[in-house]
């Protein structure tokens, strides 16, 4: 196992100059979003804008997970705090409104970065990985939905707040549909190539042979925890990023934004794209977002039967998701092929 | 290369100048055609799933049968009503996501619904700054003055001023509350300890649970230590069946009042509400002949042992003051409904109804006994003059 991953790690060192077919992709998917506004009216461009930073949000469970192999079940609980942050902020506390998006912004992802460094540091450091990190961080989704809905003098509980603010930048509004949706895509595309690259680096291979054994990674002189938690947290503070942008795009922060229902979804949406692509997770939230469109307006009931099904063929039939998997069976063909000869 | 940058420069302005003209060619000349001539769209936006699953369908069905009634009569001023029915979940992220559907992308004339006031918060964040129509047909805690929001259920000076004089007079002068944690409870709440004060009575305590609480013990445990005359219960939608569950096998032996119990609630556990006291708008026992045969074309159209209660009667209602307003008001045009809809009445199962100047609707306080899943009038108070202090729309 480890035999064949070292070399194909470092074939991927020597072709890191040229563009990967990741990278043509998400230029591509780039240039195709920022022209899409001329095709879309009002009410369209707030639902491209909103899936754009669900994208976001699910590019940052694949900058932990993907690149990790680490799965967070948790992640809800980050992109919660972020929407949390802002809104408190704004709703709570007498800012300057020419700066109060900003402060919001920062209360949230700086949350978010606290919760994840402390959390993580317990639990990264103290070895625990695989599933029991996934069920740590489930738990993890647990307590902050019930701290959001048991705490209505702060958090609005079950109804959660409404009235935050749009996105303010020193008295510049971005309230309109255009505006905002740019300000998402701006946001995404500068998350979306600032990962590509960091992990098209050295980062990411260390990251990628911790995948296959820390414990090697470790005696090379690695600290391997450090890196798995400081990845843990700028992936939540990403995710805290998406919350926040999404909370005020929207203008409200309810329970739904922090529960273990959003934390499975931002997991099908990676997965659907293929986990550790990055790209892949942008593709896989359009997927999904317009699967449950088409599906919803046929029949209501019948999207959570669909995604729950998929959610098991995940699990059981291609755990490293669909693309991945047609990926591995034509390079399964080749092979056979090959041996043909 | 100058060249280059023109033709693309050109091709940009072609798709935008496209865009526009697609755009202005969906959304003028042929809206102002359909607005006029087509059919009238309604949104119905409501908590068919989650919490109000219970309340919910009865609602839509008395919805359905207001706009089947309409449509076989040949519908609203000549033009036939369509309509498109939304889940809002009983979240608020729910309704905010619908309402803004139904009013930016289904482009309805109005939207009618709404149970938990968590909800008519949400969509009116919506509906209001965008100067759209809301008709919310759920009893509630008032306080809300918006020309664009129009309500057909009751306010507390409707249900809870009369309620409580009648159960200070009969019951004893203390209660202790306990409600679901979300606007309606809390704002009810103030409503009651003021309306108790008013009449020399106290409210011992008011303790407020998250949604799908389990275990109403601990506080059942509390209130049998404060010792009040009767229980004031405030849960929402499945939530108080949950606490009529152990609030029964607690056995307290106290009164209980909840202004949330109706003939769906009592006819689902009749046992559970047993002796009981409410206070709604419309029970299904008035005996009117616009009841009857209320009563009569809801069961052919949904089976006879359907019940119906105030929200569903509310809803029915709404639809066809939204009629006689466009009729008044010769277009669906919002501006002009609104102002129309001041000035329409309709004979209601409960009586006539109509709205005051601060667009709540006059209706009935009638307060009463469930009887094995009936319910017992033990005061009609007739119809009541909403009150929202300081509003004048």
């Amino acid at each position: 196992m480890t035999t064949t991953t070292m070399p194909s790690a470092l074939g991927r060192l020597t072709q890191r100059r040229k563009l990967g077919p990741a990278f043509i992709v998400a230029i591509v998917v780039v240039i195709v979003l920022a022209v899409l506004p001329a095709f879309a009216e009002g009410y369209a461009l707030t639902s491209y804008r909103d899936v754009l930073l669900f994208a976001l949000f699910a590019l940052s469970l694949d900058l932990f997970w993907g690149k990790t192999g680490i799965l967070s079940f948790g992640h809800a609980t980050f992109f919660g705090l972020g929407a949390y942050g802002i809104a408190i902020t704004a709703i709570h506390f007498e800012i300057d409104p020419s700066i109060v998006s900003l402060v919001g912004m920062l209360v949230g992802v700086g949350m978010a970065a606290g919760v994840a460094l402390v959390v993580g540091y317990f639990i990264l450091y103290g070895g625990v990985r695989g599933a029991y990190f996934t069920i740590v961080t489930l738990a993890l989704t647990l307590i902050a939905n019930h701290v959001a809905v048991g705490w209505p003098a702060v958090t609005g509980g079950d109804s959660g707040l409404i009235g935050v603010p749009p996105i303010s930048i020193f008295g510049w509004t971005l309230a309109d549909p255009i505006s905002s949706y740019y300000l998402a895509l701006t946001v995404l595309a500068a998350c979306l190539f600032g990962s590509m690259w960091v992990m098209g680096g050295r980062l990411g291979l260390i990251l990628t042979a911790i995948q296959d054994d820390e414990i090697k990674v470790r005696t090379l002189g690695y600290k391997t925890p450090f890196l798995l938690l400081m990845t843990f947290a700028a992936s939540a503070s990403m995710a805290a990023v998406a919350g926040g942008l999404y909370a005020a795009a929207n203008g409200f922060v309810a329970p739904d934004m922090i529960a273990l229902l959003l934390s499975t979804e931002v997991i099908i949406w990676v997965a659907v794209g293929g986990s550790g692509t990055l790209i892949g997770a942008v593709i896989g939230t359009a997927i999904v977002w317009w699967l449950q469109q088409k599906i919803s307006s046929i029949n209501a009931s019948a999207w959570p039967i669909a995604i729950g099904s998929f959610f098991i063929l995940l699990v059981l039939v291609f755990p490293k998701g669909p693309a991945a998997f047609v990926i591995d069976r034509i390079r399964h063909l080749r092979r056979e092929e090959g041996a043909d000869r | 290369m100058s060249k280059r940058n023109l033709t693309r420069r050109q091709t940009l302005a072609t798709i935008g100048k496209g865009a526009a003209l697609a755009g202005a060619a969906t959304l003028g000349m042929p809206a102002i055609v359909r607005a006029q001539s087509g059919p009238i769209k309604l949104g119905f936006l409501s908590g068919l799933t989650g919490l109000e699953t219970i309340l919910g369908e009865t609602q839509l069905n008395c919805f359905e049968l207001a706009v089947s009634q309409i449509n076989a009569a040949s519908g609203i001023a000549g033009r036939q009503v369509e309509f498109i029915v939304e889940d809002d979940q009983t979240t608020t992220k729910g309704a905010i996501e619908k309402a803004r559907k139904l009013i930016n992308q289904d482009q309805v004339d109005a939207t009618i619904g709404l149970i938990a006031s968590l909800t008519h918060v949400a969509a009116r964040s919506v509906t209001t700054p965008a100067k759209k129509l809301l008709m919310y047909t759920t009893y509630y805690e008032g306080e809300v003055c918006e020309r664009y929001f129009f309500s057909t259920g009751q306010i507390p000076n409707q249900q809870i001023d009369p309620s409580v004089e009648w159960l200070t007079a009969n019951e004893g002068k203390t209660t202790y509350i306990i409600g679901s944690d979300y606007v309606w409870p809390r704002k009810s709440a103030d409503a009651i300890r003021a309306s108790m004060e008013a009449k020399g009575g106290k409210v011992l305590d008011a303790e407020f649970f998250p949604f799908g609480t389990s275990d109403f013990g601990p506080a059942l445990d509390r209130v049998k230590s404060a010792n009040p005359d009767f229980v004031w219960c405030m849960c929402a939608g499945n939530d108080l069946i949950t606490f009529l569950k152990q609030f029964n096998s607690f056995g307290l032996g106290k009164q209980l009042f909840s202004q949330g119990l109706d003939d769906v609630f009592s006819q689902a556990e009749p046992e559970l509400t047993n002796g009981a006291i409410s206070n709604q708008a419309y029970f299904m026992g008035i005996d009117s002949e616009a009841n009857n045969a209320f009563k009569k074309a809801y069961g052919d159209m949904f089976g006879a042992d359907k019940p119906i209660n105030a929200i569903g009667e509310a809803a029915y209602n709404a639809v066809y003051l939204y009629k006689a307003a466009v009729e008044k008001a010769g277009t669906t045009e919002t501006e002009a409904v609104i102002d129309a809809l001041g000035q329409v009445s309709f004979d209601a199962p409960q009586g006539t109804v109509g709205f005051a100047a601060n667009n709540v609707a006059r209706s009935n306080s009638i307060l009463a006994r469930a009887n094995n899943g009936a319910w017992d009038v033990i005061n009609n108070y007739g119809q009541v003059d909403p009150v929202v202090a300081g509003c004048s729309l």
